[in-house]
């Protein structure tokens, strides 16, 4: 479900004046990227699970005290988000590695094509690791959670040109790790033609 | 490219790399179907119990149900010291207030006495000495009220102690003698404070020795002894009090003018009272001449000396056996 950022604010006003169905609609809309974030922080799917579903809980507690004052909503809950890893994080040590998450490959793949698939999300899995811990965020929060850079900067606490350069650098490290290398595809654009 | 073309350019992954890292968000952290559908049940369930309950917590979301506090549990001790002050300067208030009301005059007066008379003993003899503790305190209360100046304390108090040595009239024996005794010494009390009373408590003073003289009348009927019938001791008189009947320092007092009797009447009778007969006097004294009669009681025989042998026996009387052996 893919929908504009007025509809958001008039979706967490409603959500803020008491309206399940509105904050239904948010979850809806934020838990996939929620999820996927919580996931490559911690690694172990119950975990993931657990801390999403938390993150929703702690937001409906405190959105009565949200106000925007320019920080998007998405920003906002992700710093929630962020904040919930990091308390799970100080409390748990014995996080599994991405290698043992199951995957969900699709019915239809047969054992070649999920052991290529195992072998390629290996290395997916490496390369991250690989990448300085910002960098790493930075790529999580952009590429798998699916905000813009302003809203990365405001979920990292750094500034956006901060996060713009942390991402280049992720980018080209996991190209090189990867070895994927299509340059003429991959030139730099101006800022504000993407979100 | 340097750091500010970098801050400033929107850097791209490419097609190919962006299909790379979507394929891995889909296969290793995107949701399950299963796992949405129980994050949602369990965060709308909370919106709802929200909606219901706008205090609702997280905690109550987690299965907490709140624990029923104890009576007083959130009270911190400064609360609770706040509180005991209180309580302590409201009954001391109140304390006050009560004691003040139940001095001599105040409205609470007379049912203090009445509780007073109700809490005394059923032994005669201990009834009669805690009546005249009564008897006592109320004349003391009578003596301060008239130094306050207190008419009306004053008029109560001595109401009060007409009352309490009326009771006093029903003592017979030693009792009576301790009761008689007090009430003269209460009537020397009243004597000396009539002097310097006020106008207001004339009337109460006069009421109470005209019945202190009364009581004291009837005590010494009520004993079989006429009043000051030679136990007229100093003590009765003024036992190291001043005062006491018919001494000087009283007569020229209205309330002794009133009632010269009173005042002259226990003084005289001790001197006026003879010595008793001499029946005693045999008994203490024996006559010194009985050893000499003839027809009375031979005196004790002497035992005789061992030094002198020839000593012979008295006249008429044989000499004993032992003594005839050679």
């Amino acid at each position: 479900m893919t929908i504009d950022d007025g509809a958001i604010e008039r979706l967490v006003a409603a959500a803020q004046q008491g309206d399940p169905e509105a904050f239904g609609a948010l979850f809806d809309h934020y838990y996939g990227p929620v999820h996927r974030y919580v996931a490559a922080r911690v690694g172990r799917p119950s975990d993931a699970e657990d801390l999403a579903q938390l993150v929703f809980v702690k937001a409906l507690e405190a959105l009565p005290r949200y106000e925007s004052r320019g920080i998007p909503f998405g920003g906002w809950l992700f710093r929630l988000a962020r904040n919930v890893v990091i308390d799970h994080t100080r409390t748990r040590r014995d996080h599994a590695t991405l290698d043992l998450v199951a995957e969900r490959a699709d019915q239809d793949d047969g054992p070649d094509e999920l052991a290529v698939l195992r072998q390629e999300m290996d290395s997916v899995a490496l390369a991250l690791r690989r990448l300085t811990p910002e960098q790493r965020e930075a790529i999580e929060l952009r590429f798998f959670a699916g905000l813009s850079a302003r809203e990365t900067a405001e979920v990292m606490g750094r500034q956006e040109g901060t996060v713009r350069g942390l991402q280049f650098r992720a980018i080209a490290a996991l190209r090189r790790d990867l070895g994927i290398e299509d340059p003429a595809n991959a030139l730099p654009r101006v800022a504000g033609t993407t979100r | 490219m340097n750091e500010d073309e970098m801050a400033i350019a929107e850097p791209l992954a490419g097609e190919e790399l962006e299909r790379t890292l979507g394929r891995y968000a889909r296969v290793r952290l995107d949701p399950s179907q299963a796992q949405r559908r129980r994050a949602r049940s369990a965060v709308m369930e909370e919106a709802w119990r929200r909606r219901i309950d706008p205090t609702g917590s997280v905690a109550a979301a987690a299965g907490y149900r709140p624990v029923r506090r104890a009576l007083f549990a959130g009270w911190t001790t400064r609360r609770i010291a706040t509180s005991l002050s209180a309580a302590v300067l409201v009954g001391l208030m109140f304390g006050s207030s009560v004691f003040a009301a139940s001095r001599a005059g105040g409205p609470l007066y007379e049912s203090r006495i009445a509780l007073e008379s109700l809490a005394l003993p059923s032994d005669p003899s201990a009834r009669i000495d805690a009546e005249l503790a009564q008897a006592q305190s109320r004349l003391a209360e009578a003596v301060e009220a008239t130094g306050r100046g207190d008419d009306r304390a004053a008029v109560a108090a001595l109401d009060a102690y007409n009352t309490a040595i009326d009771r006093l009239t029903v003592a017979g024996g030693p009792s009576a003698d301790r009761a008689r005794e007090a009430v003269r010494f209460h009537r020397s009390v009243l004597l000396e404070v009539a002097a310097g009373a006020p106008a207001g408590a004339a009337g109460g003073l006069e009421r109470a020795l005209e019945n202190s003289n009364r009581v004291i009348e009837s005590l010494g009927n009520g004993n079989g002894t006429p009043a000051g019938n030679g136990k007229g001791t100093p003590g009765a008189n003024g036992n190291g009090t001043p005062g006491g009947n018919g001494t000087p320092g009283l007569k020229p007092t209205p309330a002794a003018t009133d009632e010269p009797d009173a005042t002259t009447e226990p003084t005289a009778k001790p001197g006026k009272t003879p010595a008793p007969d001499a029946t005693a006097r045999p008994g203490k004294t024996p006559d010194p001449d009985a050893t000499t009669k003839p027809g009375k009681t031979p005196p004790p025989r002497k035992t005789p000396d061992p030094g002198r042998p020839d000593v012979t026996p008295d006249r008429g009387q044989k000499p004993a056996p032992s003594d005839a052996r050679p």
